[in-house]
């Protein structure tokens, strides 16, 4: 009966709609809703309370990158290496291998590890064809984002099925056995639009590394629009592949696969409550499970030939959240929620436990934008957390903006923000059950790492001054941070032992542990400067200047000079070029040898064609033109030799 | 005998019932035909009374009042009637019975000229207060707030192909690039529409009921702003919704210029000058979308200066 009505009553409501084609002043006089109501306006960025780097589409585009973390080259201030072919270290200050201090979120999803920390870049199952923007918050951003988004917060945010209508394929080949294929179909009517992206890729890494990569990627969108301004979305991915691992030099991790499977499922709700009011509410879960059979070499008499163990790890994190962002008044703007979630860890070699690890957390939030006169902007706001072995936690902020005109805004802020240790950091307990050629048990190593849970989180203390400064007349904008940054309870990973070879060794007899061991003070600055010359070029410059006075075990942890100038041109005829020049600094990373400076060229060149409603592109591709150098140096010293590159793709859209 | 009585009292009463009408008739002066009971259709009404000048009577009429015939008794005589809506303005061209002059008001162009009238009419007896805005004003709102923006994105339908020639015409005057579409039915505007975002610097939506309807207009501007793109729009609503500026005349603008129009007709000439669109206009700009798209919005009051508009 009900059901009945529903359908009269649509049917009512569509009869105008259909009978509206005819033009009629009605158009014209028509009260329509607010669509962009205040409060779901984004943040324009001369408002934010941090310095963002957006990377468009057409930059992403023009870049010719195929692996995600190369973008954030592209990004003032941030080091991006590679520890294997498919392990990049994305770090913004503190290069390390697992860059913990960065929170990383794909359409507001954090596919941050629960496990070890960092983000599995590699793993995720997602096609940078598939990429709208990122936004890159270059600092703390705690109090938005919580804890782990100390160093810098990185929000992927993926194409609208309705923007890719259509179907496109991707091909492209190249050196280092480099072989990609993906196709994407999207559609939909008015209201509802869905993709779906299938890929494959694979290479063979770099030279001298066992770390040869193939994986077949699923990746869904859906997006419904919903009656009474109501909005759903539904994502899902799945990767699954191989990787290889280990090194003829590593005697407890000889050469072999990881199997790698990850997949995540996403859910996000939006309501308009009125004009002044939005809901947002999310949901995700996320998996990654990193399976591998270690082979080890062979050490007389201790460890016969064909000897092995298992060295499998499992990640997952259930998340919900929600969030109001609230038009309070003309010049006041609020945006509060809260969000549970459950991290689930699972390995019996990082943990010495076949039972999972479980750590729940909650957190609430909220901020204000407050402009009490045209010229002048408040945003103050805090995050709350509880979190196991930490308690609660505050990560205020409070940033004060001075834009005497449109064209230039002027910001300074300070902040605080907190890293909560891993699971890795808390409670690893690391010993090898090592088996033998037949299947039975042989040992059991003494731990290499044990941790004592004592690690505090690490502690950000940021304050920085901006400038964003607009001059149209010139097409050029620039944007520069100077800041001081205190970062204290650093964690290292330190032997518990007399000397550190009481460390070392099949069975050590200390084993390592995760301590706070100091502090560092950071200055610097960062600029990038943007300038459209003409109509067809554009010029991108980034600078930035890191000065490090560290009281922790690492001296020299980032580049001090990180320096990027890419140019952008458009031929006619629908060619593209693209020349970007890195310059990086000698350092250290964390967990590595001495990184000489290195210097690198890529290039990109692509013709744009048209043949019967079928749109295509071809490029050309290059990757360190010039001569040949050492990207993140972990442990053997060497081997990560970056040699110059070349790749053909293909694209059609049809 | 009783029932004849009775015969020749309904008589008088039923002459009496239609005998105002012809009262009118004989005086002959304006009829105002509002299209519907809305606030905007008094408006109109309002400023138009205001406007005219006491000479002349004006009796103003709901359409739903109408009963059969007496809108050909109104047209059969020296009238002016001035229909405020497309739909009283086809009523009245139906039932015209070929003598009365007729000023449409807050009709759209497209739609005024569509309309079919009586053959032996004279055309110099028909004109129209259009509720639509000339192309020149909204490129040069365009060329006021967005004075970077060279490439203006437009989507119309079959309909509105003389509309975007002139535009694409009066914009190349102006060194601007009109990338336009058009479709034919609506599932073809959202595909049109991602296709011209990419390349344009500015969205105009130009009035047309297949590629901007109360139905779509969610998705219009919600995928506008995804590509992070403004959009000029043509009415008040349009700002409200989320189109960082627009270019529209009001109904009380409207009723303006009707009453200066209808004092230039005379029962006995019965002619008008030709149809226009209303020389009065106002802008409003939406500030919290254009400041979300980083868009720097010139002075409103200084822009109206520049642009000849009025503040509502």
């Amino acid at each position: 009966m009900v059901k009945w009505a529903a359908a009269l009553g649509l049917a009512v409501l569509t009869g105008p709609a259909g009978a509206a084609q005819e033009l009629s002043e009605a158009l014209f006089l028509a009260e329509l809703p607010t669509v962009l109501t205040a409060s779901r306006l984004a943040q324009p960025i001369m408002d934010a309370p941090n310095a963002i780097t957006v990377l468009d589409r057409p930059l992403i585009e023009a870049s010719g990158y195929r692996s995600l973390a190369d973008l954030f080259r592209l990004v003032p201030g941030v080091y991006v290496g590679q520890t294997k072919g498919w392990a990049y270290s994305v770090s913004h200050t503190f290069a390390d291998e697992f860059s913990r201090r960065m929170q990383v979120l794909v359409d507001g999803r954090s596919v941050y590890q629960p496990t070890i920390g960092g983000v599995d870049w590699e793993s995720l199952p997602l096609s940078v064809d598939d990429i709208e923007r990122i936004e890159m918050v270059r600092g703390p951003n705690a109090a938005s984002f919580g804890a782990n988004a100390t160093t810098g917060v990185i929000n992927i945010i993926t194409r609208h099925p309705a923007d890719v209508a259509g179907r496109m394929l991707h091909v492209s080949v190249g050196d280092n056995g480099r072989k990609e294929s993906w196709f994407r179909w999207s559609g939909g009517a008015e209201g509802s639009s869905q993709r779906v992206t299938l890929g494959r890729r694979e290479d063979d890494g770099l030279r001298n590394q066992f770390d040869d990569q193939r994986s077949n990627i699923f990746n869904y969108r859906g997006d419904f629009a919903l009656t009474g301004g109501q909005a759903l979305s539904l994502q899902a991915g799945y990767l699954e592949g191989t990787r290889g691992q280990g090194s003829l030099d590593d005697l407890a991790s000889q050469p072999h696969e990881q199997d790698v499977n990850s997949y995540y499922l996403q859910l996000d709700y939006r309501r308009s409550l009125g004009d002044e009011h939005e809901l947002q509410v999310k949901s995700y879960f996320n998996h990654l499970l990193l399976e591998e059979t270690v082979p080890v070499s062979v050490i007389p008499p201790l460890v016969p030939a064909g000897s092995y163990y298992q060295r499998d790890l499992l990640g997952e994190r259930w998340h919900g959240e929600f969030q109001i962002n609230s038009q309070l008044g003309p010049g006041l703007r609020s945006s509060t929620g809260g969000y549970l979630r459950r991290d689930i860890v699972r390995s019996e070699y990082y943990w010495n436990s076949p039972d999972t690890l479980e750590t729940d957390s909650w957190g609430v939030f909220g901020h204000a934008e407050w402009r009490p006169h045209p010229h002048w902007l408040v945003n103050a706001g805090a995050f709350y957390e509880d979190y196991p072995h930490v308690g609660g936690k505050w990560s205020p902020r409070l940033t004060l903006h001075w834009q005497p005109s449109s064209r230039h805004a002027f910001r300074a802020g300070i902040s605080k923000a907190y890293r909560n240790p891993v699971a890795y950091e808390t409670d690893a307990d690391t010993r090898i059950r090592l088996i033998g050629a037949s299947g039975t048990p042989l040992f059991t190593t003494t731990p290499y790492i044990l941790a004592s849970n004592t690690a505090l989180p690490e502690e950000m203390v940021s304050r920085e001054i901006g400038y964003l400064g607009q001059f149209p007349e010139h097409g050029l904008t620039l944007d520069v941070r100077l800041f001081r940054e205190r970062y204290s309870n650093y964690i290292s990973l330190d032997c518990t032992g007399a000397s550190k070879s009481d460390c070392s060794g099949i069975n050590p007899s200390a084993p390592r542990d995760f301590v706070n061991t100091g502090y560092a003070i950071q200055k610097g600055i960062e600029t990038q400067v943007k300038w459209q010359a003409t109509a067809d070029t554009q010029v991108l410059a980034n600078y930035a200047f890191l000065n490090i006075d560290s009281r922790t075990d690492e001296q020299r942890y980032s580049p001090p000079h990180i320096s990027g100038l890419h140019l952008m041109h458009r031929f006619p005829g629908e060619v593209d070029m693209t020349l970007s020049q890195y310059w990086v600094s000698a350092f250290e990373p964390i967990g590595s040898g001495p990184l000489p400076a290195y210097q690198r060229l890529d290039a990109r060149l692509a013709k744009h064609f048209k043949i019967n409603g079928l749109r295509g592109l071809v490029a050309l591709t290059w990757q360190n033109l010039g001569k040949s150098y050492y990207e993140f140096d972990y442990n053997v010293t060497g081997t990560n030799l970056f040699e110059r590159r070349g790749y053909v793709h293909l694209q059609l859209d049809f | 005998m009783t029932s004849i009585w009775k015969g020749f009292i309904c008589f008088f009463l039923g002459l009496a019932w239609v005998l105002p009408v012809g009262g009118a008739m004989a005086e002959t002066g304006i009829h105002l035909v509002l299209s519907e009971e809305g606030a905007a259709y008094q408006e109109v009404s309002d400023s138009f009374r205001a406007g005219v000048e006491t000479r002349a009577a004006v009796k103003v009429w709901q359409l739903a009042d109408f009963a059969p015939g007496q809108m050909e008794a109104l047209t059969r005589e020296n009238n002016l009637l001035v229909p405020i809506g497309l739909k009283a303005t086809r009523y009245v061209a139906a039932h015209h019975a070929g003598q009365a002059a007729i000023l449409g008001l807050m009709v759209p162009k497209v739609s005024a000229e569509q309309i079919q009238w009586p053959a032996k009419l004279s055309r110099r007896k028909i004109a129209f207060v259009y509720v639509d805005q000339p192309v020149t004003r909204p490129l040069s709102l365009i060329d006021a707030v967005f004075p970077d923006s060279t490439r203006v994105g437009v989507v119309v339908s079959e309909e509105n192909a003389g509309l975007l020639k002139q535009l694409a015409a009066e914009a190349s005057r102006r060194n601007l690039v009109v990338n336009a579409e058009t479709v034919t039915r609506d599932e073809e505007v959202g595909p049109a529409l991602r296709r011209i975002l990419a390349e344009s610097d500015v969205l105009l939506l130009l009035p047309d009921p297949i590629t901007i309807n109360a139905a779509n207009v969610q998705n219009v501007l919600l995928t506008s702003y995804r590509f992070r793109l403004p959009v000029v729009g043509f009415s008040k609503g349009l700002s409200k919704a989320g189109a960082v500026a627009v270019a529209y005349s009001s109904p009380a603008q409207i009723g303006r210029q009707g009453a200066q129009l209808a004092a230039r007709w005379s029962p006995d000439a019965g002619v008008l000058p030709p149809a226009q669109y209303a020389g009065e206009f106002s802008i409003a700009f939406n500030r919290y979308v254009a400041r979300s798209l980083g868009v720097t919005l010139p002075d409103e009051a200084e822009t109206r200066k520049r642009l000849g508009a009025q503040s509502e």
